[in-house]
């Protein structure tokens, strides 16, 4: 570690971890307000990235093994398509536009909780 | 995570102290990302456990949603404190105290707010850029931040050393578009 200031790599590795170390470390990131503020920075950008990836979809193993053939995939994507058409008929839409729209939006709010915990946490960070 | 109050009464204590265990990291670094100060960060974090520990088993919470409760717990917190910590920076001239003030102010404008949102959507953005085995990686290990790289190296197939590249990479692009967003 640099003497005087923590590297940018070593305030990575800081907050990409358990957030802790050497009593120096800290007592240095306390009392410099430089360093205090390049710690936010890379806190800021380390929570963007949890949050980010929390929010990227990640393949099963199965369709890993299924991605390769492509024409499994597209016999697959006819069958399902099959499906839904023979399944969703008149009736189906019919039940689907007597939902009441508060509780369509309550359904929405209720899938996204981590999301505006994510969003409200956003909030009043520092900048730049 | 979320339990009743009913469920955590047999072992309250020895539940509150896993529950905090694995989400304590998230509050603070939330904190941290709030530009309040490292020592401040721990101390906000512990009060705010404290609260809702007390909250819990006085039944008055009805659902118990980990970490986001605490997080937001926490931000009121930070937020009161920055309110008390500018009342009495005023009277003070300025110097490196004040810069550190403004650091730690939890309060922005309205503008701020959503500019700030914006951050996450630009995250987004460089990572569908990315290839699909950058994005796996990324995923797997900002998703669990203290699981090892070796780990998720034997997961995807790759060596340590790719796994470690990549993410500094991926990283290094998120936060340089973060810092060239308007």
């Amino acid at each position: 570690m640099n003497a005087e200031h923590p590297s940018l790599q070593e305030l990575e590795e800081f907050v990409g971890g358990p957030l802790v170390a050497s009593a120096d470390f800290e007592a240095h990131l306390v009392h410099c307000a430089a360093c205090a503020q390049a710690l936010g920075k890379q806190a800021r950008v380390q929570e963007v990235c949890e949050f980010a990836a929390r929010k990227l979809r990640r393949p099963n193993a199965w369709v890993h093994k299924v991605r390769g053939p492509g024409y499994v995939m597209g016999a697959v994507m006819a069958v399902a398509a099959s499906l839904l058409w023979v399944v969703h008929g008149p009736g189906m839409a019919r039940a689907s536009e007597s939902v009441p729209s508060q509780h369509r939006a309550q359904l929405e709010r209720a899938d996204a909780g981590w999301g505006d915990v994510i969003l409200a946490s956003l909030d009043a960070g520092p900048r730049g | 995570m979320w339990l009743s109050p009913q469920t955590a009464v047999p072992r309250p204590v020895a539940a509150w102290r896993e529950l905090i265990a694995r989400h304590d990291r998230a509050v603070v670094l939330s904190l941290l990302a709030r530009g309040v100060r490292l020592d401040r960060a721990r101390e906000i974090a512990h009060d705010a456990w404290a609260r809702l520990y007390e909250q819990h088993t006085l039944g008055r919470l009805e659902r118990l949603e980990l970490p986001g409760l605490a997080i937001a717990q926490a931000a009121f917190l930070a937020a009161s404190d920055g309110r008390r910590s500018q009342r009495a920076l005023r009277a003070l001239p300025p110097g490196p105290l004040a810069e550190v003030a403004d650091v730690a102010d939890g309060n922005r404008s309205p503008e701020e707010r959503l500019a700030l949102k914006q951050d996450l959507a630009t995250a987004q953005a460089v990572l569908a850029g990315c290839p699909a085995r950058a994005q796996e990686v990324f995923s797997l290990a900002f998703q669990n931040p203290e699981r090892p790289q070796a780990e998720i190296a034997r997961q995807v197939g790759l060596s340590v050393q790719r796994v470690r590249q990549i993410l500094w990479e991926v990283r290094g692009r998120i936060r340089a578009a973060l810092e060239a967003s308007p």
